[in-house]
């Protein structure tokens, strides 16, 4: 803690920067309460940083902070530098299909401003909000990854803060790049740990003619993996492919989101009602509706999942099965969103479950059988998270990495 | 090598006993080959090289490279355009040629496993027979690595739809400049941690050498067509894209060959039969299935018919569109007949400017009476400017490199990139400075220090020289005792 404690900090900041800039970040998900700054221009932020470093404080970066909880809670902090104030598309190239936009932009700024002739990945579950900065920050995918990717493979270039607050730029505003190293791939995912991000470049994808929906009702989250697992071998390829599941015993809703031109999917709609015939298609406005149900449905009653399980497609209906003996045995009954192509498992609870039996539950997934090919992130756990699964030479680099572009140690540490 | 031909010579026996005699290259004729990689303008001679067979013997030989203190130059087949395998000061090249094994292929999962050195077209041939394809194709495949691929993030004609090397790496064994092993153990769909992976791909040998590899495989399409367009002029072709990129359709690849490459083509073996009045071929590939490929076609077709193509020929099946491709495919073959040595240039410009920056390297050309032949990447901004030249002609090579040089400043002025899939070697050092500001380049530094404190791997690449040792000279070494953990 910083010598004079949270006054000194608003004190200093409020000799640094307008009142309306300042502010506190009452704690979550971990994290405590301490001042906030939020600056309006990429200077002030610099200006701050200038003084962070100079009062040895630690920084947490923060957008909206609904992503807060993906990582662990940092060691220490002393002042939450927001980018709420830093908002705004600032360039829009349909022509060029590149968008770029201030760190503080809402997620459904993007949308909207992209709506109609181009289609923004990742399709999110909490666009209104979600910003631009926080996304990139936590390393986020939404419902459209199986088509496009993760987050990190949209990021066509960054310009961030250091913690020394130089100025820094990598990547571009262009399609095609490999100039200089992938530093933003690097931001990407850190947590707010090496670095303030002011404004990105993403590519934008062709918005699709038409958008349906299929539904297949299947007797268990397994027999809706085969499904899935089957389509996949006959060669669909769909936007998503989503599997929802009240328990691990109960039945199972597959989803299909189909998306393209219209002759193509009139066409792909035409052999998947033959091959799956108790299947419901839903289009136009229904598959509209219905689509923005099942992206919500990544963020469960406005929560993420707190424990989600990575595998590899051909391991995921043993790790089901695994996991199902794992909550059984913690007496946990967890609702499931499965993405049988991404082999992926998100959990979710009803409210109330002691947070204990969750982490408890953290640590057998860490350490199921075959874990070596699951890959466990949890959400929302704090300090109860497990650590990370990495190999010691990852460990090490990492650090070596972190002190090598924060070696004043400005940003907040331990949290990837 | 510390300049001691006794320490010199008790090196080579060290790693003689660690690798065999197949293992180390050390007879100066047979070190001709490693001088410099596909651009031969740039050469100096390796003192050794080592052809190391697997991870194991690749650790064991970077251990004494490290103890005696040896600058290391990554090397897959050389074939790189950016000098980027070329050693700059002697020196110890360390070549992945003798790791050529497919260690792994899951059709389930669509991944596979294989060592650094196999060559692209060979895993895509490989995974042909499971229905599977390696997207990245750059136009060196038939010689160019995986590990060659990783180290420049390369792309090629079918990056347009399926992006560079970095989408398609999920795992690496990696050895460090000290022999330690890094494992980014794949095909699991995020990173543990930092993106490791993501930093690694395109690091040009800076950072490690890449043993082995994992890569994501995609389902070959079911139907393919190829469309090929004659224009009139290049500005027609270059319209041509601009109007089907604005239109919203995703072909697999969109590629513009000019008058000087047809010319080329058309009097060498890859002769595809242009018409001696085409000024520009535009290649269009589309993908998907049946009914898809046929509505993209006849968008396609129509948006062609709007620039006054001289003609447009079509294939479906895999031998006619192989016809189609064949000129595309042989242009660089077929540009020694131009002349005896070629600059191909690598840069990237904003999409809506493509016509405007084409014409621009037209006269840059023209004013320095250079040959210039272009074959590019037209859907993603890729220019490759090929410049021909004699490099026994002093002057020439000083035209050629200051045509280069301006190409690449408008490029960047007009928002675009120094490079698009060859990376920046020692090429563009220069350049670099136009991209990036210092801060930029001291960011860069710091990331070169968490890996190689020493700057041995592959010396004097990617970021100018003096802006490292500028930040050497201020900052102590990143692995002192910060305390601070990511």
């Amino acid at each position: 803690m910083s010598a004079g404690g949270p006054g000194r900090v608003r004190d200093a900041l409020a000799r640094l920067l307008p009142a309306e800039r300042l502010g506190e970040f009452s704690g979550r998900d971990g994290v405590p309460g301490c001042p906030l700054a939020a600056p309006a221009t990429p200077e002030e932020a610099a200006e701050v940083l200038r003084l962070a470093r100079a009062e040895r404080w630690v920084v947490l970066p923060l957008g909206n902070g609904t992503k807060l909880g993906w990582a662990r809670p940092p060691e220490r902090v002393e002042l939450v530098l927001s980018s709420k104030n830093l908002a705004g598309v600032t360039s829009y190239e349909p022509a060029d299909g590149t968008l770029s936009a201030r760190a503080g932009t809402p997620w459904a700024e993007l949308v909207a401003t992209t709506a109609g002739r181009h289609h923004l990945s990742p399709e999110l579950p909490d666009p209104a909000t979600a910003t631009l900065g926080g996304v990139l920050g936590a390393g986020a995918s939404g419902l459209d990854r199986l088509r496009h990717g993760p987050v990190r493979h949209q990021v066509l270039g960054i310009q961030a803060l250091h913690g020394d607050a130089s100025r820094v730029k990598s990547g571009g505003r262009v399609v095609k790049n490999v100039t200089g190293y992938d530093l933003h791939r690097l931001w990407c995912g850190s947590h707010g740990t090496l670095c303030f991000v002011l404004e990105a470049t993403l590519r934008l994808y062709a918005a699709p003619g038409e958008v349906a929906l299929v539904h297949l009702c299947t007797a268990s989250p397994a027999e809706g993996v085969a499904r899935a697992h089957a389509l996949w071998r006959g060669g669909r390829q769909p936007l998503a492919l989503v599997l929802d599941s009240a328990d691990f015993a109960g039945p199972a809703e597959l989803t299909l989101v189909l998306a393209g031109r219209a002759e193509a999917l009139a066409s792909e709609l035409a052999s998947l009602r033959a091959e799956l015939p108790a299947a419901e298609v839903l289009r136009g406005a229904a598959a509209v509706e219905a689509r923005a149900a099942l992206r919500a449905g990544e963020c469960p009653g406005g929560s993420f999942a707190p424990l989600v399980l990575a595998t590899r497609p051909s391991l995921l209906a043993p790790l089901l099965e695994a996991l199902a003996g794992a909550a059984r045995e913690l007496g946990l009954s967890p609702a499931l969103r499965i993405h049988p192509l991404l082999a992926t498992v998100a959990l979710s609870f009803p409210a109330g479950v002691e947070p204990e039996r969750l982490a408890r539950l953290a640590l057998r997934l860490a350490e199921l059988p075959g874990s070596r090919h699951a890959a466990l992130h949890c959400r929302g756990l704090g300090a109860r998270m497990p650590p990370l699964a990495q190999p010691e030479a990852a460990r090490e680099l990492s650090l070596r990495l972190k002190r090598s572009l924060d070696p004043d140690g400005v940003f907040v540490a331990g949290r990837p | 090598m510390g300049g001691a031909p006794t320490r010199a010579r008790d090196l080579q026996a060290e790693l003689l006993s660690l690798l065999g005699p197949a293992g180390v290259v050390a007879e100066p004729t047979r070190l001709l080959p490693y001088e410099s990689d596909a651009l031969a303008m740039l050469s100096v001679r390796p003192e050794l090289v080592l052809l190391p067979r697997d991870t194991r013997e690749t650790a064991a030989a970077m251990k004494v490279l490290a103890t005696h203190g040896v600058a290391v130059v990554p090397r897959g087949a050389g074939t790189g355009l950016a000098g980027g395998a070329t050693p700059v000061a002697g020196g110890v090249v360390v070549s992945t040629a003798r790791m050529r094994d497919v260690l792994e292929l899951n059709v389930a999962d669509r991944y596979a496993r294989v060592q650094a050195g196999v060559v692209n077209v060979d895993l895509s041939s490989l995974c042909a027979h499971e229905g599977l394809a390696y997207a990245p194709d750059p136009s060196s495949q038939m010689a160019c690595t995986i590990g060659g691929n990783v180290a420049n993030n390369s792309g090629g004609p079918h990056c347009f739809k399926h992006g560079a090397t970095t989408r398609h790496v999920l795992g690496l064994v990696i050895v460090l400049q000290d022999g330690s092993v890094l494992e980014l153990p794949g095909p699991e769909l995020d990173p543990a941690g930092y993106d490791l992976l993501g930093l690694f791909v395109g690091s040009e040998g800076t950072f490690g050498i890449a043993t082995e590899v994992t890569v994501r495989l995609v389902p070959v399409p079911q139907v393919v067509e190829v469309c090929l367009a004659l224009f009139r002029s290049l500005d027609a072709a270059c319209d041509a894209v601009s109007d089907v990129i604005a239109a919203g359709l995703e072909p697999a690849a969109l590629e513009i060959l000019d008058k000087l490459t047809i010319d080329a083509v058309e009097r060498s073996v890859f002769a595809a039969g242009y018409p001696r009045e085409a000024e520009a071929v535009l290649l269009i590939e589309l993908e998907g299935s049946e009914p898809d490929v046929s509505a993209q076609t006849r968008d396609v077709l129509a948006l062609l018919a709007r620039r006054d193509p001289l003609e447009v020929r079509q294939a479906r099946d895999p031998q006619a569109r192989k016809k189609l491709w064949a000129g595309r495919k042989g242009a660089f073959g077929a540009m020694g007949r131009v002349a005896p040595d070629l600059y191909v240039a690598d840069a990237v410009v904003p999409r809506t400017r493509l016509r405007e920056l084409v014409a621009r390297t037209v006269a840059i050309c023209r004013e320095r009476n250079l040959r210039l032949a272009t074959v590019f990447h037209a859907g993603d901004g890729n220019l490759h400017p090929n410049i021909c030249y004699d490099r026994r002609d002093a002057d020439e090579v000083r035209r050629v490199l200051e045509a280069g040089h301006l190409i690449l400043a408008e490029c960047i002025a007009a928002g675009g990139a120094l490079t698009g899939e060859h990376g920046v070697g020692l090429e563009k050092l220069a350049e670099m400075e136009l991209y990036f500001t210092p801060e930029d380049l001291t960011a860069a530094c710091h990331l070169r220090d968490a890996f190689d404190p020493e700057r041995r791997l592959n010396p004097g690449k990617l970021v100018p020289t003096h802006a490292c040792l500028e930040v050497r000279s201020a900052r102590p070494p990143a692995d002192g005792d910060g305390g601070a953990r990511p």
